[in-house]
C-alpha cells in the first residue's frame, strides 16, 4: 500500500490549484480552465485512492493525519476518514470535475471564478474527513462565503412576480436579483454558523476545554438539559444549509441565481455538508439531544419533503423548479436522519450521494439550456429534444432517478429512507416521504415533457446547438454514475453501512436494522464470494409481526435480532445478523436457505439487485425455506442482546 | 535617582526625544528638503520598535509608579506599529498637502505616540492622568490639520473631537479626585479599600464614562462618525487605531489592577455597554454611504468585541483582548490606507468610489476584501481567530449569552463588509487604469496586509505572546 496523505492531497489540490491560477495571464483561458481542472480532477483522484485504500475489514477512521494548529487551545488539523467520507468525498471530486467541465465555455473572469469555485470546494473537502471540530467548522466557514462573489458577479437575475401580502418588499429589495440572492444566502448560512459556533464552544467546554477532537467529544456524556438546547443550535445551524424548513428560502433563489457550476456544488454538494453537520455533530455527538428534539426533526424534514415538492411544481422557471426540488429531496435526506434506523441512516447518506450526482446533473442540464436558448421559462420552451437530443435523453435520466425509479440511485436511497421510517418510532413519516415522491413524479414528468419532448419547437428554437465536448463528457459522467449507483449500489453501500451500524449503536443500542444490506466488505472479492447472503434473514420490523406484516406471512420470532451486530468475541468467520450464542452450526445452513440453488459464488453478483429492489422478492421464499424457518435452537436467546451491539470498529 | 532607574521608560524617552529632534531639524532644513523629516520619523519609530527588543525593558521606576513589564512593552509594540504604518502611510499625502507644517505634524504624532507608550506601564493616577493627556492633546491639532480644505468639514470635526475629549476628562478627573480624596492616595494599589463604599462606585462609574469616550463606546461615541469623516485619511488611520489601544490599555490599568474589588460595580455596566455598543455600531454602520463613516460605526461595534475580551476577566480575556487589538490594527489602518489611496486618485470617500476596483488594481482589491474579512471575522484571516479568542474568553466568563450576540452581530457586520467588497469586485466603474499608490503607502498596506493574512495562517506565536504579556499583571 501506497502511503501518500491522500486526504491531504485530496483537500489540498483544488486550493494548490487556486494558487497556481493566479498568476496566470487574464488571456491564457485554456491554461486556466486546464489548471482548474487539473486541480478539481486530483481531487477526484484523491477520492478515489481513499476509496480504494479505506479498509472495508478495519471500518472506522482511517487514513489519519495530524497537524497542530493552535496547541494552546487544542486545534489539531486533524484529517481521517470513514465509510460516509469515502462516500461523500467521491460525491465532491466527482461534482467539482464534471462542474468544470461543464463551465467549461465561462466568459468572464475566468481566473477568479475557477479560484473562488476551488476554494470552496477545499472547504467542502475538508469538512468531510476533519475530524477535529474547530477545524470542521473552518472548513465549512470556507465553503459557505466564496459562495457570495460567486453569485454576486457570475449569477444571473431572475424576475420574481411581486405577489401576495409581502408586495411592499420588493419595492425595498431587489428580489430575484442576483445580489439579492447572494446576499440573502450569505447571511442566513452566516447566521446558521453562527449558531454553530455557540454549540461549538458550548460542547469545547463542557468536556474540559483540552480539546476539539471530535472522538473526544463525541465520547463525552454532556449533561442533559445542556444537550437539549445544544442540539437546537446545530440542527438548526446546519440544517439552514441543509434547506430544513422554513429556513430554505436561501436556497430558490441562490440555486436559481448561481452559475451552473455553482449550483451544482451548492446543490450537489453543500447542502449535503449541511446534513452531513447535523448529523455527525448534532445527533452523534448529543445523541440524548437528539432523542428529545427527533420527533420535531422528523416532522419539519416531513414538511420538507412535501411542502418542497409542492413549491417545485408551482414553478415555471426551469431552475426555480430543480432548485424546489432539491430542498424536498434535502427533507428525504433529513426525515432518514430522522428515523435513527440502519436503513434511516443509510438512506439518508445514501441520498445525498445519489440527490447530489442527481442535481448536478440538472443543474449542469439547466445550466446548457439556458445557455443555448437563453431563457429557462418552462411555458416557452417545448419541444427541446429534437435540436439537442443528448440534452433531452439525460434530463430524462435525472428526472427519473429524482422522482425515485427503480434502477436509479434515487430510488435505492429513497426506498431505504422510507423502510427506516417505517421502522422507527413514527412509522407514518414514511407517508409524507412517499406522497412527495409521487409530487416529484408529477411535477418531474411534466417539465420533462413540456421542455423536451411535448410539441415544438418553435422557431426561435430550431437550431440549438447540443451538449458538446467537456459538456458531454460531464453529462455522460453523472448520468453514468445516476444508473451504475442504481444497479450497484453496493459500490458505496458497503462503506455506508459498518458506519452507520458504528455510529448508530453508540445513540441508540436497541435501533432497527435495515433486512436486506449485505454486511461483508469487499464486493467482487474472494472474501465476498465466499459469503452467504446471512443478513437478509436478520429481518426487522417490517416482515415481523407487526403493522407491517403482509398477510399470511409466517412470523420468525428466532431470527428476528433487532440490533444485528455481531459480538466482540464472535469468530471472525461468523457472519453478522446472529447472536452470539448461536451455534456455527446455524450459518452454513442458513446460505442453501435464503437463496435455492443459488451457488455461493453468485452471491456478489446477486447483492446489487438485491439491495434495491429484489431483496423482499428474494428474501421471502428464502423465508419460508426449509433452511431459514427452523425453531430457534436451544441456546439462541429470544431477544438481542446489548452485548451483540459492540462495535468492531470504533470511532477511536 | 540616576538615569539608569529611567532604564524601564526607554521607549517613552526615545519617542520624547524623536519628537524634539523632529522639531529641531525641521528648523533647519530647507522647505524642499522637509519631506525628509517623515522618512526620519518612520526610520526612528522602525528604530524603537527594534529596540524594544534588544532593550532591558522590565522593572519599576520611582518605587513602582511606573512598571515596566511584557505586558507594557506588548503595547507599546502595537501602539508604535500603528503609529509607523499612518506615518508611511500619509508620507507622500502630509508632504503634498501640508509642505510647510510637516514638523510639526510629526511632533505631535510622535508626542501623542509618546503618551500612549508610556500610559499602560503607569500604576499611580497622577502619572497615569498625565500620559493620557499627552496622548490626546496632540490629536486634537491632528484632527484639525486640514483646517483650510474645502469642502470637508474639518472644524467640525476637531471641534467635537476637542470639546467631547474634554467632557471625557473632566469625568476622568472627577473620578479621579474622588478616588484619590477618598484613599489619601495616588497609588493604583492604595486607591480602593478591599470593602469599596458607595462613593468609590460613583468614581468608578465616571471614570468608566470617561474612557468609554475616548475608545468610541456607545452611547458614547457620538464623536466618531463625523471626526472621522472630517479628518485627513492618515490621521484617521492613527486615531482610529492607537488612541484606543491606549484607551484599553487604560481601562485594564484603572479597572482590573487598581479596582478589582470594584466589578461587582463595573461590570454589569461595562456589559450593558458592551450590548448596546454591539447593537449600535453594527446596525447604524447599515445605511452608511461614506466610508470613513462606515469604518467609524464598525470601529464602535468592533470596540464592543474588544470589550468583550475585557469582560472576560481574567488573564485570558485581557490577553485575548491583546490579541484583538494587534489584529485590529493591521486590518483597520490597512481598510483606511486603501480608503486614502482611492481618495487620493481622485475618487472621493464613498463607498462608490470603490467601484470597480477589482478590475483597476486587483491587488489592492484583494488587499481591502482581506481586510474587510478580517474585520468581520472570517476564518483564515486574523480577524477571525481574534473573534475567536474573544468568545472563548468570554464565554469562560460565563458570558454565553454574549457570545450568541457577538456571533449574531459579525453576521449583520458581515452585511455591511460585504456591501463595500460588493462594490470593488461587483460593480463596474466609468474610470479605467490601475489606481496610483505612492510606494510608502504601498509598502504599508503591504505590511497591513501580511500582518493580517499571516497573523490568519498562524495566529500561534502571537496568542502566546499575549499570554505571556499578561502572565502576573494581577
Amino acid at each position: 500500500m501506497i502511503t501518500l496523505p491522500w486526504l491531504s492531497i485530496t483537500v489540498a489540490a483544488p486550493f494548490i490549484a487556486t494558487l497556481l491560477l493566479l498568476p496566470i495571464p487574464q488571456t491564457q483561458k485554456l491554461a486556466m480552465r486546464l489548471v482548474a481542472l487539473l486541480g478539481a480532477a486530483v481531487s477526484l483522484v484523491g477520492a478515489l485512492a481513499v476509496y480504494h485504500y479505506y479498509d472495508l475489514q478495519q471500518g472506522g477512521l482511517q487514513l489519519a493525519e495530524n497537524y497542530p494548529l493552535v496547541p494552546k487551545l487544542g486545534i489539531t488539523l486533524r484529517l481521517a476518514v470513514d465509510g460516509w467520507g469515502v462516500s461523500l468525498l467521491l460525491l465532491t471530486g466527482i461534482i467539482i470535475t464534471t462542474g468544470v467541465m461543464a463551465t467549461w465555455t465561462l466568459k468572464d473572469r475566468e481566473k477568479e471564478f475557477f479560484a473562488l469555485l476551488l476554494t470552496l470546494v477545499a472547504g467542502v473537502l475538508g469538512v468531510f474527513v476533519a475530524q477535529d471540530l474547530f477545524v470542521f467548522f473552518l472548513f465549512y466557514e470556507i465553503a459557505v462565503l466564496p459562495m457570495y462573489v460567486l453569485i454576486a458577479v457570475w449569477g444571473s437575475s431572475n424576475k420574481v412576480a411581486e405577489a401576495g401580502p409581502f408586495k411592499f418588499v420588493w419595492k425595498m429589495f431587489d428580489i430575484g436579483g442576483k445580489e439579492y440572492a447572494a446576499m440573502k444566502l450569505t447571511i442566513m448560512l452566516l447566521v446558521g454558523s453562527a449558531f454553530i459556533l455557540v454549540a461549538i464552544m458550548a460542547m469545547f467546554f463542557a468536556a474540559g476545554g483540552e480539546t476539539f477532537d471530535m472522538s473526544v467529544l463525541g465520547n463525552m456524556k454532556y449533561d442533559l438539559e445542556l444537550q437539549k438546547w445544544l442540539f437546537p443550535l446545530v440542527w438548526l445551524g446546519f440544517g439552514t444549509l441543509a434547506g430544513v424548513f422554513p429556513f430554505h428560502t436561501w436556497s430558490p433563489d441562490g440555486h436559481a441565481s448561481a452559475p451552473t457550476a455553482v449550483s451544482m456544488l451548492h446543490a450537489g454538494v453543500l447542502m449535503k455538508l449541511g446534513a452531513f453537520g447535523v448529523i455527525r455533530i448534532g445527533m452523534m455527538m448529543l445523541p440524548e439531544g437528539a432523542q428529545f428534539w427527533i420527533p420535531v426533526v422528523g416532522v419539519v424534514a416531513a414538511i420538507n419533503v412535501v411542502y418542497g415538492a409542492l413549491s417545485a411544481m408551482a414553478q415555471k422557471d426551469l431552475k426555480y423548479i430543480i432548485a424546489y426540488s432539491s430542498v424536498s429531496h434535502m427533507g428525504v435526506v433529513m426525515l432518514g436522519a430522522a428515523t435513527l434506523t440502519q436503513g434511516g441512516w443509510n438512506g439518508a447518506i445514501y441520498q445525498m450521494f445519489a440527490h447530489g450526482i442527481m442535481t448536478g446533473l440538472f443543474f449542469a442540464l439547466v445550466g446548457l439550456v439556458y445557455e443555448r436558448a437563453h431563457t429557462r421559462w418552462v411555458p416557452s420552451m417545448g419541444g427541446f429534444a429534437g435540436p439537442m437530443p443528448i440534452v433531452a435523453l439525460f434530463f430524462t435520466i435525472g428526472g427519473l432517478s429524482s422522482l425515485g425509479l427503480p434502477g436509479t440511485a434515487g430510488f435505492v436511497a429513497e426506498f431505504m429512507v422510507f423502510l427506516g421510517a417505517w421502522q422507527s418510532k413514527s412509522a407514518w413519516w414514511a407517508l409524507p416521504g412517499i406522497i412527495g415522491a409521487f409530487i416529484t413524479a408529477i411535477y418531474v414528468l411534466r417539465v420533462v415533457r413540456d421542455v423536451f419532448w411535448g410539441p415544438g419547437p418553435s422557431a426561435e428554437f430550431h437550431d440549438l446547438p447540443d451538449a458538446r465536448r467537456t459538456e458531454l463528457g460531464a453529462l455522460i459522467v453523472l448520468g453514468a454514475c445516476i444508473l451504475i449507483f442504481g444497479i450497484w449500489p453496493r459500490l458505496i453501500l458497503d462503506y455506508i453501512d459498518p458506519c452507520t451500524k458504528t455510529y448508530l449503536a453508540k445513540i441508540d443500542p436497541s435501533a432497527p436494522t435495515l433486512p436486506f444490506v449485505p454486511q461483508q466488505a469487499g464486493f467482487g472479492g474472494a472474501g465476498a464470494a465466499a459469503m452467504p447472503m446471512h443478513n437478509s434473514m436478520g429481518l426487522g420490523r417490517p416482515f415481523g409481526p407487526g403493522p407491517g406484516q403482509p398477510p399470511g406471512m409466517l412470523p420468525n420470532p428466532g431470527m428476528m435480532p433487532r440490533a444485528a451486530m455481531p459480538g466482540p468475541d464472535m469468530p471472525s468467520g461468523m457472519p453478522r445478523g446472529m447472536q452470539p450464542g448461536m451455534p456455527p452450526a446455524m450459518a452454513p445452513g442458513m446460505a442453501p436457505g435464503m437463496a435455492p440453488g443459488m451457488a455461493p459464488g453468485m452471491a456478489p453478483a446477486m447483492a446489487p439487485g438485491m439491495a434495491p429492489g429484489m431483496a423482499p422478492a428474494m428474501a421471502r421464499p428464502a423465508m419460508l425455506g426449509p433452511g431459514a424457518m427452523p425453531m430457534p435452537p436451544p441456546g439462541l436467546p429470544p431477544s438481542p442482546s446489548p452485548a451483540g451491539v459492540a462495535p468492531t470498529g470504533g470511532v477511536q | 535617582m540616576s538615569l539608569a532607574d529611567l532604564q524601564p521608560l526607554m521607549l517613552g524617552l526615545i519617542l520624547a526625544c524623536a519628537a524634539l529632534l523632529v522639531l529641531l531639524v525641521d528648523l533647519v532644513i530647507k522647505p524642499s528638503g522637509k519631506p525628509i523629516l517623515g522618512w526620519l520619523t518612520a526610520a526612528i519609530l522602525a528604530g524603537t520598535l527594534v529596540a524594544s527588543w534588544l532593550l532591558p525593558l522590565e522593572g519599576e521606576v520611582q518605587a513602582g509608579v511606573w512598571q515596566g513589564n511584557l505586558w507594557s512593552t506588548f503595547l507599546a509594540r502595537v501602539m508604535i506599529s500603528a503609529g509607523l504604518l499612518a506615518v508611511l502611510g500619509g508620507l507622500d499625502y502630509v508632504a503634498r498637502v501640508w509642505p510647510y507644517r510637516q514638523g510639526e505634524f510629526y511632533t505631535l504624532l510622535l508626542f501623542s505616540l509618546t503618551g500612549m507608550v508610556l500610559l499602560p506601564g503607569c500604576r499611580e493616577l497622577a502619572a497615569f492622568v498625565v500620559c493620557f493627556e499627552l496622548m490626546g492633546i496632540p490629536i486634537y491639532v491632528l484632527a484639525a490639520y486640514s483646517k483650510n480644505d474645502n469642502g470637508k468639514k474639518p472644524p467640525e470635526a476637531a471641534l467635537k473631537l476637542l470639546l467631547i475629549g474634554a467632557a471625557s476628562t473632566a469625568l476622568t478627573f472627577f473620578g479621579a479626585a474622588l478616588l484619590v480624596g477618598m484613599a489619601g492616595s495616588s497609588r493604583f494599589a492604595e486607591l480602593v479599600p478591599y470593602e469599596p463604599g458607595p462613593l468609590h462606585a460613583v468614581a468608578a462609574l465616571l471614570l468608566l464614562a470617561g474612557m468609554a469616550f475616548k475608545i468610541g463606546v456607545a452611547p458614547f461615541h457620538m464623536w466618531v462618525p463625523d471626526t472621522y469623516e472630517g479628518s485627513p485619511t492618515p490621521v484617521v488611520a492613527f486615531l482610529s487605531v492607537a488612541p484606543k489601544v491606549a484607551g484599553f490599555a487604560a481601562l485594564s490599568s484603572i479597572f482590573l489592577i487598581a479596582m478589582p474589588t470594584l466589578a461587582h460595580a463595573w461590570r454589569p455596566m461595562l456589559w450593558l455597554l458592551v450590548v448596546v455598543t454591539m447593537v449600535v455600531g453594527n446596525l447604524v454602520a447599515i445605511p452608511q454611504t461614506n466610508l470613513k463613516r462606515l469604518m467609524a460605526f464598525s470601529g464602535v461595534a468592533q470596540v464592543g468585541y474588544i470589550l468583550l475580551g475585557f469582560l472576560g476577566g481574567a488573564e485570558f480575556g485581557a490577553a485575548m483582548m491583546l490579541f484583538y487589538l494587534a489584529t485590529y490594527v493591521f486590518a483597520n489602518i490597512g481598510m483606511f490606507l486603501i480608503v486614502h489611496a482611492v481618495a487620493e486618485a481622485g475618487e472621493g470617500e464613498d463607498i462608490v468610489s470603490l467601484n470597480g476596483l477589482a478590475r483597476r488594481s486587483p491587488w489592492l482589491a484583494l488587499a481591502l476584501l482581506m481586510f474587510l474579512l478580517s474585520l468581520a471575522g472570517i476564518p483564515f484571516v486574523a480577524g477571525f481567530w481574534a473573534k475567536f479568542y474573544v468568545f472563548t474568553a468570554a464565554w469562560r466568563a460565563g458570558h454565553g449569552e454574549m457570545v450568541l450576540l457577538g456571533a449574531l452581530f459579525a453576521t449583520v457586520a458581515l452585511f455591511y463588509y460585504l456591501g463595500v467588497a460588493r462594490a470593488a469586485f461587483v460593480n463596474k466603474s466609468a474610470i479605467e487604469g490601475p489606481v496610483p499608490v505612492k510606494r510608502p503607502l504601498a509598502l504599508a498596506i503591504v505590511v497591513c496586509l501580511l500582518g493580517t493574512v499571516g497573523l490568519g495562517a498562524w495566529p500561534n506565536p502571537l496568542v502566546e505572546a499575549a499570554l505571556a504579556a499578561v502572565q502576573g499583571l494581577y
